[in-house]
């Protein structure tokens, strides 16, 4: 069993996401970085549906009563075990009693822990991704319990570049109301920085944006990262929780890649956009 | 066959865009779902997502390039057939208007000019049309609300309005189906539940492309109906649309 003795800033179980039910208003949901949960997952040779515990900025304390195999991926968090330092995308032995503590983030912003087996969680609609109103609980909280599966596990699958994710580029292809911008906001958009102003599961800020406009559009879908403009210019990337439709027009979409890339960053980071075309 | 001019967008490496003429009306609602039941059955379709004049269809394109299934799309839908369409039928949904529910009334009755009492009657005598679902799990947009109950979204919008609150904004009106931050002018609210997460098949109460009418209910009717619906004895009122 692992069980929660601190719950940190925002804990959450992610396995791939909630598919085949947005037509109903539900969001996919599933790690936000998804490179690395795969990461975490695959060296320990877990299924990559495997859900991991997704711990974001800092925080997190994290009780082992039985000895199981661990995984770390993602963000450079200082973190403890007992008294030793563990790092990420290696193999880990925990032992009966030990305390996994993670502190604050260093690189990065959201860090995923696998566990050898898997562990029990509850299953609803297909997935067992935490969200609001869907799942019981919308967070990790101090003194939960998680029984260990101790499923069958493989022998490492693929595993992704583990630096990928610190890059600030963020590839993009032209969403359906780019060509509403002007040309020197088409510029600006693929010329100049844009800072993170902050974030949470269901999208990203921006402290700089484009003109301000009087665009709108008839309420349309949207999935995770789509990028609209709103009125005062400033945009919003939509993540792994966000609304399933959108009234902004949608300017940029992000590749799969990029949303793991940005996932990554915290208030005051930079990213640039690099217009891709889709093939 | 289709009845619309409709083109396409690569939206992302697995979806595509498929846009209607941009307006919103019932027939290319009925279009988009007659067009989306044709796709159900097409295992190179993982999911849609509605829009009152568009769809997005993720699909799998580990097995199938986008080309090949843009193609398969305007192939499906010149054969669309109209056979297999379900009656749309008129779902009752009881809303409870008193004072202990309808935080906004007196804000928005003071706004629109218009009585309480007003209010409810132009409310509660429409027919709604349910486009879509989107905004939260179980959000139906609905269309069809009188212009005399229509009213720009409040400006700071609310952090908590309550699960089962029937509210207005813009030329909307719909129900919060749980706790959640909104804009809307909150004037009721109904005991049923809208959304039903341990429900797989259909975890939403009334299928899109179907009818919604609010009923007035006294806070009475409204602890009986909470209660059954606690015991799961509730049984929707539905009838044929006249006309």
């Amino acid at each position: 069993m692992v069980e929660i003795l601190d719950s940190g800033y925002h804990i959450t179980i992610q396995d791939r996401g909630r598919f085949g039910f947005s037509g109903y208003g539900v969001p996919f949901s599933g790690s936000m970085d998804h490179l690395s949960s795969s990461n975490a997952n695959s060296i320990l040779g877990n299924s990559i549906n495997e859900p991991v515990f997704e711990i974001a900025m800092m925080g997190g304390k994290f009780l082992f009563t039985e000895e199981v195999d661990i995984c770390i991926s993602g963000a450079v968090f200082e973190i403890k075990l007992n008294n030793d330092s563990i790092f990420n995308n290696t193999i880990i032995r925990v032992q009966k009693g030990d305390v996994l503590n993670f502190g604050k983030a260093l690189k990065g912003f959201r860090i995923y822990l696998a566990i050898s087996g898997g562990f029990k969680s509850d299953l609803i609609l297909k997935s067992r991704s935490y969200f609001e109103n869907i799942t019981l609980n919308s967070v990790v909280k101090k003194g939960d319990r998680f029984n260990l599966l101790r499923n069958k596990t493989k022998s490492n699958n693929f595993i992704n570049y583990p630096e990928l994710i610190f890059e600030n580029i963020i590839e993009v292809s032209k969403g359906p109301e780019f060509n509403l911008i002007n040309e020197n906001d088409s510029k600006l958009l693929q010329e100049q920085f844009f800072t993170v102003s902050s974030n949470n599961r269901m999208g990203y800020f921006f402290e700089n944006g484009l003109s301000s406009n009087n665009f709108s559009i008839i309420t349309s879908p949207v999935i995770p990262g789509t990028i609209q403009l709103t009125p005062s210019g400033k945009m919003i990337a939509l993540m792994n929780d966000g609304q399933v439709t959108g009234g902004y027009p949608r300017i940029l979409q992000m590749n799969y890649n990029s949303i793991s890339i940005l996932s990554q960053k915290k208030q005051g980071d930079k990213i640039r956009f690099k217009l891709i075309n889709l093939t | 066959m289709g009845k619309y001019k409709i083109n396409f967008f690569h939206y992302s490496q697995s979806s595509i865009l498929v846009n209607w003429p941009q307006s919103i009306s019932i027939e290319i609602s009925n279009d988009i779902n007659t067009f989306s039941k044709a796709l159900c059955n097409d295992e190179k379709v993982i999911e849609l997502r509605k829009g009152y004049c568009s769809l997005l269809i993720q699909f799998d394109s580990q097995n199938i390039s986008y080309n090949h299934f843009r193609v398969n799309l305007i192939n499906i839908y010149k054969n669309l057939k109209e056979v297999n369409i379900v009656k749309p039928s008129v779902w009752e949904v009881p809303v409870c208007y008193h004072d202990s529910f309808s935080f906004d009334m007196k804000e928005y009755s003071k706004k629109n000019s218009l009585t309480k009492d007003e209010i409810i009657q132009l409310h509660s005598s429409k027919t709604y049309y349910l486009h879509m679902y989107g905004f939260l799990p179980g959000f139906m947009y609905l269309g069809g609300l009188d212009s005399k109950l229509h009213i720009p979204r409040k400006t700071i919008p609310n952090r908590r309005v309550l699960k089962g609150s029937v509210a207005v904004g813009g030329s909307q009106t719909g129900i919060y189906p749980s706790n959640s931050p909104g804009g809307w002018y909150v004037i009721g609210n109904t005991p049923i539940d809208l959304f039903d997460a341990s429900n797989l098949n259909q975890p939403v109460a009334i299928p899109d492309s179907n009818y919604v009418k609010f009923k007035p209910i006294s806070i009475e009717e409204y602890k009986l109906i909470k209660h059954e619906v606690e015991k799961s004895e509730y049984k929707f009122i539905k009838s044929e649309l006249n006309g």
